[in-house]
């Protein structure tokens, strides 16, 4: 598998840089609503720390 | 887990629409959101089958939340879950029952589009409710907002009349969202109108032309498209000035849910 591809819980893989920036390709609006969501929830896996991402969006610093 | 979360709201017959970041996944505007938000019917006997459904999981309440009650549901609360995640991180669950610039839930629903997902078909707002909601204080929500108005023509329920055209138009905010816009829909030059109709109409035959477009022009709509921004996000801080004062009370005399309780 190359560098650039990991592989999510259900052993599919993700290609890391179409995951970050799929839309600007347009290749994102012509994969299916299931196949979007699974790439988009994969990439959770990367988030450094889940709470401190959800909370900077959810109760932002004034 | 996931897997087994939409599972048990079906299985307690909950009332709910898939609203916010994973929507706008699902309709393609945006590529990645970390967390799950939706919509509850705010009765009292749904939000007693979704408290049931998230005691099935395990949850646990998260910061800054109230009780889990129809009162706060309908006074346009959000309430905060998290869950474990198995093998993968916790997630979030975030919850409104009343969300901002919506109409009522009944009325949502009819607008909902069905989605096949791993996690099985989950209900998903409309996508013109999806843009209301959308128009918040984060800046980053108004490229999404205009991925949503190129998106609507992909939907079934879709036509490109004048009315859906200007729709789509009212709602785009980036210069390269309007590009697309021109080139998916030439005939959409025509229609401009109102204080950025000569600026819309020359950036259009720019595009449709495929010449480069005057600096100036862009420059004129971009500080159209900033003000319209500021505008929305105004509206926005307005709308939650008194949920918030609330929050802070029901905060400051107890009355919030203990962070890391069970549910």
């Amino acid at each position: 598998m190359p560098a650039d591809y990991e592989t999510n819980s259900a052993g599919q893989s993700v290609k890391i840089s179409e995951a970050l920036s799929p839309y600007k390709a347009a290749r994102w609006r012509q994969l299916t609503p299931r196949e979007r969501l699974r790439r988009s929830w994969a990439m959770r896996s990367r988030l450094v720390d889940p709470r401190a991402a959800h909370d900077r969006k959810l109760f932002p610093k004034p | 887990m996931i897997e087994s979360f939409f599972p048990s709201l079906k299985h307690r017959g909950v009332e709910h629409l898939l609203i916010s970041g994973q929507a706008t996944v699902l309709y393609g505007a945006a590529t990645f959101s970390e967390d799950i938000d939706l919509w509850l019917d705010p009765a009292p006997e749904n939000c007693a089958r979704f408290a049931a459904a998230l005691r099935d999981c395990g949850a646990r309440y998260y910061k800054l939340t109230p009780p889990l009650a129809a009162e706060h549901l309908e006074r346009g609360h959000g309430f905060h879950f998290v869950l474990a995640g198995g093998a993968e991180p916790e997630f979030f669950v975030d919850v409104m029952g009343k969300p901002p610039r919506a109409g009522a839930f009944s009325a949502a629903i009819a607008s909902a589009r069905w989605m096949e997902t791993e996690w099985g078909p989950l209900r998903t707002i409309g996508l013109k409710d999806l843009v209301e909601l959308k128009k918040t204080q984060r800046v980053e929500d108004y490229p999404i907002i205009s991925n949503l108005a190129l998106a609507w023509f992909d939907q079934p329920e879709a036509a490109a009349t004048p009315a859906e055209l200007l729709w789509s138009m009212e709602n785009i905010f980036t210069l390269s969202a309007l590009t697309t816009f021109f080139e998916a829909h030439p005939g959409a030059v025509e229609l401009t109108a109102g204080e950025q109709a000569a600026a819309l109409k020359s950036f259009g035959r720019h595009v449709i032309s495929g010449q480069a477009v005057p600096e100036q022009i862009e420059e004129e709509l971009n500080t159209w498209m900033q003000r319209r921004m500021a505008a929305l996000q105004q509206a926005d801080r307005r709308y939650w000035r008194d949920i918030i004062a609330e929050l802070k009370k029901l905060r400051s005399t107890g009355q919030l849910m203990p962070d890391g309780s069970e549910v």
